[in-house]
């Protein structure tokens, strides 16, 4: 990434991008400190029937996403940090599942502000990550294929 | 040198692609086959004159008629379906078609082809069959008296000479023969090349579907227009018979009826989400030529010009026989092509499409609806060329701008002194008569007239210095013209029509039976759907249509950019749920944030 000037808002993408690193982290922290003991909890309540089992299958799978989100997250950071090319088609993949699974969550009227807080982070994630000058610095471009006379 | 010597020296060579069936004729044959007709609003045609009687001459005879009511001509009876088979599979085994066009185009674009299908059940179209018997009838009649023949005429308007040249065909079969638009019986195609006062070729222009106005030309000079000596090329379009300037395949779109304000409305936004947002791909604001914008709502075909077939003209493997059409003025019966002022109908089945393609056009002096033509009456302004002085007078005719120009500057100068003196006077007796209370209903008059020659004089100023700038353009044009410099032979176009890219042509068999199919998946997937599990419809739907457009990305390569877009678009969605969550607190959050700037910036001019 020599050949390119770093645009001024790439600093801007990195933050936001270790920040929803750490926002992710913080949840599975949070979550799987609590998770063990809740786990204990809603198995006994499973167990006198009070509570449908899937619900624990749920908090796990909850726990092992938002892992892997925080550390997918700062993956793709480190690679934006460096003006790598694959981790603008990574950041926006990743941003895509973020946005599904978000949504997912709002549509079936299961989300908190735990999800709120990571659609806000992925908006303003997107909306730098699809900037022309974003897209120019990592060689995004889809490079067009010039008519017979000469576009 | 005549009229007609004219035309032959500066005659079209016409190139065709391969398996094209019908090639420019006389019109005396063609319509020595037809009946006339008429039809009017809510009653069934009427022949007026039957097959074998039809003559120019009595084509010509007046024919008074109710308003709505069509003239028009019928050339043939539509083959059965079995003769019309036969005509298809021969006309496959002679035009081999590349890429089709629905793999050239997104799953949106072939959605809307799948309802345009549609609509030609409903609207009024030209017979299946209709192609294949008029087929039969041309291979006759020119197994009979082998001819090509194209019409033309030499019209002088404002310093040029224009040669118009119209090919006439007896069908246009754009759609049944490769996958276009539309058929109509009988087509009329028109170039116009453009001479200087002293006969020196300068433009020309093709008609092209629909193009108009600057578009429409190229300069001699152009190095798109190719030519055989003093003869342009026209590589004419397979069944559509539009004329272009180079050899290749066209896309072309059609908009459906109705989708104007769509369309205005998604360039405004894509406007501002690239112009001010900066997001996605850079508009290509600065550059020359831009490919035609195509709309919203539209419906791919591919126009194939491809120029291997027939050639006909100086140099070709036939040659013209020109036939010169008559004058606007001389509107005598007896002109052996009198028709072209005298027949105002169509030259083929009025199909009563409400959207004209499928009714056959009028002939080269009328539109449709039977008002003349402005290629007719108006051949420069028809290609924008009204406003373009000829070579031969461009020196001249700058000479006479500034001359013209330096004229007003001086007049300008003369009445900014003479205002100039009023105002002094005004500004005088305005600083005289403030001391004095008397003076005062006085002073309010003084005070506005001031301020009203004071603004007079400003325009005046502006204007001359304004002139002076001009000047300066029009003498250095002058020097660039009289050193022999001329404007870049392809300044005047707007939009251009180029032929697909071998990129686009070459996407593979995969892609293109994706393209046949995927449309059909979709609506099968969703009907399987609706039966299995109705209740999750909406989710079902929206997954469907998620796959198919992945898989349509692999096919055309696009994956990166389907995830682009698709994220984009989730994000769009995430951020309006936001908005109708959170609508108050972001409201507030906003309110505080335009207090914080406020507070910001007066701290900031404060301090600095």
């Amino acid at each position: 990434m020599k050949d390119a000037k770093r645009p001024r808002l790439l600093l801007i993408l990195v933050l936001l991008y270790f920040g929803q690193a750490a926002i992710y982290l913080t949840y599975f922290a949070l979550y799987g400190l609590h998770t063990k003991q809740a786990f204990l909890f809603f198995q006994s309540l499973a167990r006198q029937g009070l509570m449908h089992p899937e619900r624990l299958v749920t908090m796990w799978l909850l726990v092992g996403t938002w892992c892997v989100l925080g550390v997918a997250s700062v993956i793709i950071g480190v690679g934006l940090r460096r003006g790598r090319p694959w981790s603008w088609t990574a950041a926006l993949t990743l941003e895509g599942a973020i946005f599904a699974l978000a949504l997912g969550a709002y549509f079936n009227r299961q989300a908190n502000i735990m999800f709120y807080v990571g659609m806000a982070a992925a908006i303003a994630i997107t909306f730098l990550l699809n900037q022309r000058e974003i897209q120019i610095f990592y060689r995004a471009h889809r490079v067009i294929t010039e008519g017979q006379f000469g576009r | 040198m005549s009229d007609l010597e004219l035309l032959r020296r500066f005659e079209p060579v016409v190139r065709f692609t391969q398996g094209e069936h019908f090639f420019p004729m006389d019109v005396d044959r063609y319509v020595s086959e037809c009946s006339l007709w008429e039809a009017c609003p809510d009653e069934p045609p009427e022949r007026l004159v039957p097959e074998t009687q039809l003559t120019l001459a009595k084509l010509a005879e007046p024919r008074p008629a109710p308003h709505g009511a069509v003239h028009y001509l019928r050339f043939v009876e539509a083959l059965t379906p079995f003769e019309a088979a036969r005509f298809v599979a021969k006309q496959r085994r002679a035009f081999k078609r590349s890429r089709g066009r629905l793999a050239r185009v997104g799953l949106t674009s072939r959605i809307i082809d799948a309802l345009f299908s549609i609509t030609l059940i409903l609207r009024g179209r030209v017979p299946g069959g209709t192609a294949a018997a008029a087929h039969d009838v041309y291979q006759r009649l020119q197994e009979k008296d082998e001819r090509y023949v194209y019409y033309g005429r030499a019209v002088r308007q404002g310093g040029f000479v224009c040669l118009q040249y119209w090919f006439f065909y007896c069908m246009n079969d754009w759609r049944s023969s490769f996958y276009g638009v539309n058929d109509h019986e009988s087509d009329w195609e028109q170039i116009i090349v453009y001479l200087s006062e002293d006969l020196a070729p300068q433009w020309v222009a093709y008609a092209s579907h629909d193009f108009t106005g600057d578009d429409l030309r190229r300069r001699w000079d152009d190095p798109e227009l190719r030519r055989e000596g003093d003869h342009p090329i026209i590589f004419a379009g397979a069944g559509s018979h539009a004329s272009y300037f180079s050899s290749g395949e066209y896309m072309h779109e059609v908009a459906l009826p109705f989708s104007g304000p769509l369309t205005r409305f998604v360039r405004a936004a894509q406007k501002f989400w690239r112009g001010t947002l900066r997001q996605g791909e850079a508009e290509e604001e600065n550059e020359k030529e831009k490919p035609r914008a195509s709309g919203v709502l539209v419906v791919p075909f591919v126009d194939y010009a491809r120029g291997d077939g027939l050639k006909i003209g100086p140099g070709g493997d036939k040659s013209w026989e020109a036939r010169l059409l008559p004058d606007t003025h001389d509107r005598s019966p007896d002109h052996p092509q009198a028709w072209t002022h005298h027949y105002r109908g169509l030259w083929g089945l009025f199909a009563r499409d409400p959207i004209a393609g499928e009714n056959a056009p009028a002939g080269p002096k009328y539109n449709r609806d039977g008002s003349v033509r402005r290629s007719w009456f108006d051949p420069l302004g028809w290609a924008g060329l009204d406003k373009v002085t000829p070579p031969s007078d461009l020196s001249a005719a700058i000479a006479e701008r500034c001359e013209a120009i330096r004229k007003r500057e001086a007049e300008s100068q003369t009445q900014v002194a003479e205002k100039m003196t009023q105002l002094r006077a005004l500004g005088l007796e305005a600083e005289a008569t403030l001391a004095a209370p008397h003076f005062k209903p006085h002073h309010a008059e003084h005070l506005k007239q001031i301020t009203e020659l004071s603004e007079s004089i400003e325009a005046l100023r502006k204007r001359t210095a304004v002139d002076h700038a001009l000047l300066e353009a029009l003498e250095m044009y002058s020097a660039r013209v009289n050193s022999g410099e001329r404007l870049p032979a392809r300044s005047h176009i707007k939009t251009a029509h180029h032929p697909s890219t071998e990129e686009t042509e070459q996407l593979g068999r995969l892609a293109e039976a994706w393209a046949a199919l995927s449309v059909g998946l979709l609506i099968l997937g969703f009907i399987i759907m609706l039966i299995a599990a109705p209740r999750f419809w909406l989710n079902g739907l929206v997954s469907l249509v998620a796959v198919i457009s992945f898989l349509e990305a692999l096919f055309r390569r696009e994956a990166k950019e389907m995830i682009q877009r698709g994220v984009v678009g989730l994000s769009l969605l995430a951020a309006a749920v936001l908005i109708y969550e959170f609508a108050l607190p972001l409201l507030v959050l906003g309110i505080i944030a335009l207090g914080v700037f406020i507070i910001v910036e007066n701290v900031r001019e404060l301090t600095g």
